[in-house]
């Protein structure tokens, strides 16, 4: 059944499916959509719509849990091209600026350590190694004698907060 | 609009590929985080960025991370953001968004949950959805296509905001409008100057033409005018300024006095001055509605007073000038006393108006610049001549003239010299000096002469006797009864002053005071303007005058007498006061 989507509209609109698809993924949705030429079909679940486009080709099975009407009216949309370009732009603003948190590959404890820290101090990942204070360097593994640089009271101060965030992180695991 | 028969055009071209659902619902996504499958299993979260709406399904992410690793090899290192990724249609699998709020079922908020609302209800007519779809299908095969839609929106806004604009204008204008029937000339000043200068041409023009009462309504239905005669409002104004320079030069004391307030206008330091003339001009146009068929003197009050606070403006500023413009003060009372002062007074409020509106308009105010010279050249003659003549004129012809500049100045200044004030400032210092010159080649100087050293004497002296107006009405005539009431300060006053002053030594020694201090000379103008009213009073009313003199005369003279320059700090707490 999945792939007379080839040969017309199969997917009828408004059905209620349950899908599994090629890689494992089972969930149950609304067709809201079925593009054929691109062989898209678009579902959504829940009361706070998960949408999700699938690729048919992808459908693994299916089983019809019931049919109700097109949710979607097309006359009844309404897009806002500004708030959509707002919402993207903000979107990724915050998306950089996480980013700039997450240190590139660097282990998971070293990016506990990262947020710690940067409760604290101003720190910045340059690389592997944890910048605090644009001065004081701490690098891999993080511990207080890889702290390095900076005024030897700033250096004190790093190493005696790495101190004790290691040591929260201990006792609460990482990731706290 | 171009861009949007762009993307119609795409659009066209486009919707063979995808359905309006697809492209709807990709657009329900758009700057959403998503979660992208791909073929190898592979996921990625990152910001839904754009869809290919060409045949095959392609997405755009930004700042998209693994979040988990499929069975292939990537080349990518853990945790590492890519800036935009792109997911071919062959590698996709699913995308995924959560939370997302569908314009579906009829329920009219399609937003997302997120702050800002992707997809708003049902409200709007069903050929917009289509339109925008269309948009989106364009848009989706570039960023750059995404651009011209946003671009096209703007547009629609900034017609929106256009149209806003126009009804701004309406509002000001309905402002204008209730400000002048309000009677608040100063609003009505302010709005023309700041906004609609046609208005006040276009006003300043029907007072001219129009007797005063006419220039009343002229004022009120000018807000209709606006908008009609804003082009030629310019032109108007300097065509009336010269047409009134004209006509003072030749016409009545009334109508010498309004050539000299567009004279004050029309000069470029008399912006300020302008400003109070205008306002003063606007009093009297209310005021003369108010009373409407009534005599004519209290259009000529008003006026005077008008001029009068104006002219210690500009002594305060300018010092030699300062005196003429006393004279010129002087001047307008004498139009008030002429059966013409009441038209004159309206045409000077509006001719006040244009000034202020030439200024705005034009800065360096050409076409004032002749008037400038004329009575600037009058000026300096004045001021030597002046004293000993002034004194005589006054006495003759006084009588009428001093009376209604009185009654004028005092009482409506009051009230109307409180908001106006900002605007004399201005006025009165451009003013001052035109009107002075212009006023005093016809009527000499000798009436501003005398005016001028009074001036201080009779300011103490108003502000005192600002009751007096109850005196003067027992004179009977309105016009006159405010007159007499000036005239009985200033009688008290001016006599005292005038009879020492009317010794050369005298006038001397008001000349140099005013000299002295600009504040002074202002006052002294102020003064002129009394003085005059003394020799009137004195013949006409002297009867009565005569009681309010002597307290007046002790009040006045005291500060006048000790100190001339304390004359000008009189002179203002008494323009104040009158104004008050």
């Amino acid at each position: 059944m999945a792939m007379d989507a080839n040969s017309g509209e199969e997917f009828g609109v408004g059905c209620f499916l349950s899908i599994k698809t090629t890689l494992g993924d089972e969930f149950e949705g609304q067709i809201i959509t079925f593009d054929r030429p691109s062989n898209i079909l678009g579902s959504k679940t829940g009361p706070r719509r998960n949408i999700r486009l699938l690729k048919a080709n992808h459908i693994k099975e299916f089983n019809l849990l019931g049919q109700a009407e097109d949710p979607l009216d097309i006359k009844k949309c309404y897009l806002d091209l500004n708030s959509l370009q707002a919402r993207e732009e903000s979107a990724i603003r915050q998306a950089e600026i996480e980013a700039e948190r997450i240190g590139v590959g660097v282990s998971s404890e070293a990016q506990s350590i990262f947020d710690a820290l940067s409760k604290t101090l101003p720190v910045r990942w340059d690389k592997t190694a944890i910048v605090v204070m644009n001065e004081v360097r701490v690098s891999s593994p993080y511990l207080p004698e890889n702290v390095s640089g900076g005024t030897p009271a700033a250096n004190e101060r790093v190493k005696k907060v790495l101190e004790l965030q290691r040591k929260k992180l201990q006792t609460h695991g990482p990731g706290q | 609009m171009g861009c949007q028969e762009r993307d119609l055009s795409e659009e066209t071209s486009v919707s063979s590929s995808l359905s309006d659902a697809l492209l709807f619902t990709t657009m329900c996504i758009i700057g959403l985080p998503v979660e992208v499958q791909v073929k190898d299993g592979s996921i990625y979260s990152g910001i839904f960025h754009t869809a290919c709406a060409e045949k095959d399904y392609g997405i755009v992410l930004k700042k998209a991370r693994m979040t988990k690793k499929g069975k292939r090899d990537v080349n990518l290192a853990n945790g590492s953001v890519i800036d935009t990724l792109v997911v071919l249609s062959g590698d996709l699998v699913q995308v995924i968004a959560k939370g997302v709020m569908l314009p579906a079922d009829g329920i009219v908020g399609n937003v997302t949950g997120e702050d800002v609302p992707a997809v708003n209800g049902s409200n709007r007519p069903p050929e917009r959805p289509q339109n925008e779809l269309k948009m989106m299908k364009s848009s989706k095969a570039a960023p750059t296509k995404r651009k011209q839609i946003s671009q096209t929106r703007s547009y629609n806004q900034n017609k929106n905001k256009n149209g806003y604009g126009s009804r701004h204008i309406d509002v000001d204008e309905g402002q204008i409008m209730r400000a002048v029937a309000a009677k608040s000339v100063e609003s009505a000043v302010e709005v023309v100057n700041g906004k609609a200068d046609g208005v006040h041409s276009t006003r300043v023009e029907e007072a001219s033409t129009v007797p005063v009462i006419t220039v009343d309504e002229g004022q009120a239905g000018e807000d209709k005018l606006q908008g009609k005669n804003n082009g030629f409002s310019q032109k108007f104004e300097a065509r009336k300024d010269e047409t009134i320079h004209g006509q003072c030069s030749t016409s009545t004391n009334a109508s010498t006095i309004h050539c000299y307030t567009l004279q004050d206008a029309s000069l470029p330091q008399l912006e300020s001055v302008n400003g109070g003339h205008v306002e003063i001009s606007a009093k009297m146009s209310l005021d003369r509605k108010p009373s409407g068929s009534h005599v004519p003197s209290y259009g000529n009050p008003d006026i005077h007073d008008c001029e009068r606070p104006t002219v210690t403006d500009f002594s305060s500023s300018d010092a030699p000038e300062i005196s003429t413009s006393s004279t010129t003060v002087v001047d307008i009372s004498q139009s008030c006393s002429n059966p013409l002062a009441s038209p004159t007074v309206s045409v000077a409020s509006k001719v006040s108006n244009t000034n202020s509106k030439d200024f705005k308009l034009n800065p360096g105010a050409k076409t004032f610049s002749p008037i400038f010279a004329i009575p600037r050249s009058a000026a300096p003659p004045a001021a030597a001549t002046v004293p000993s003549m002034a004194y005589v004129p006054n006495s003759a012809t006084v009588v009428p003239v001093a009376g209604a500049q009185p009654e004028t100045g005092i009482n409506p200044f009051a009230p109307q010299s409180s908001l106006p004030i900002k605007f004399v400032h201005y006025n009165n210092l451009v003013a001052v000096n035109d009107v002075s010159g212009s006023q005093y080649h016809p009527q000499p100087i000798v009436g501003h002469v005398g005016s001028r050293p009074q001036p201080v004497r009779y300011a103490s002296h108003y502000a005192p006797f600002q009751a007096a107006p109850t005196y003067v009405h027992p004179n009977s005539q309105s016009v006159m009864v405010s007159r007499l009431g000036q005239l009985v300060y200033v009688h008290p006053v001016s006599h005292d002053v005038i009879q020492s002053a009317t010794t050369p030594a005298a006038h001397p020694l008001f000349a140099p005071s005013l000299a002295h201090l600009p504040k002074q000379q202002g006052i002294a103008a102020a003064q002129g303007l009394p003085i005059r009213v003394t020799p009137p009073s004195f013949i006409a009313s002297s009867g009565q005058q005569p009681f309010t003199v002597p307290v007046h005369i002790p009040l006045s003279q005291p500060p006048f007498q000790s100190v001339r320059p304390i004359q000008v700090p009189g002179a203002n707490s008494h323009f104040v006061n009158g104004a008050i």
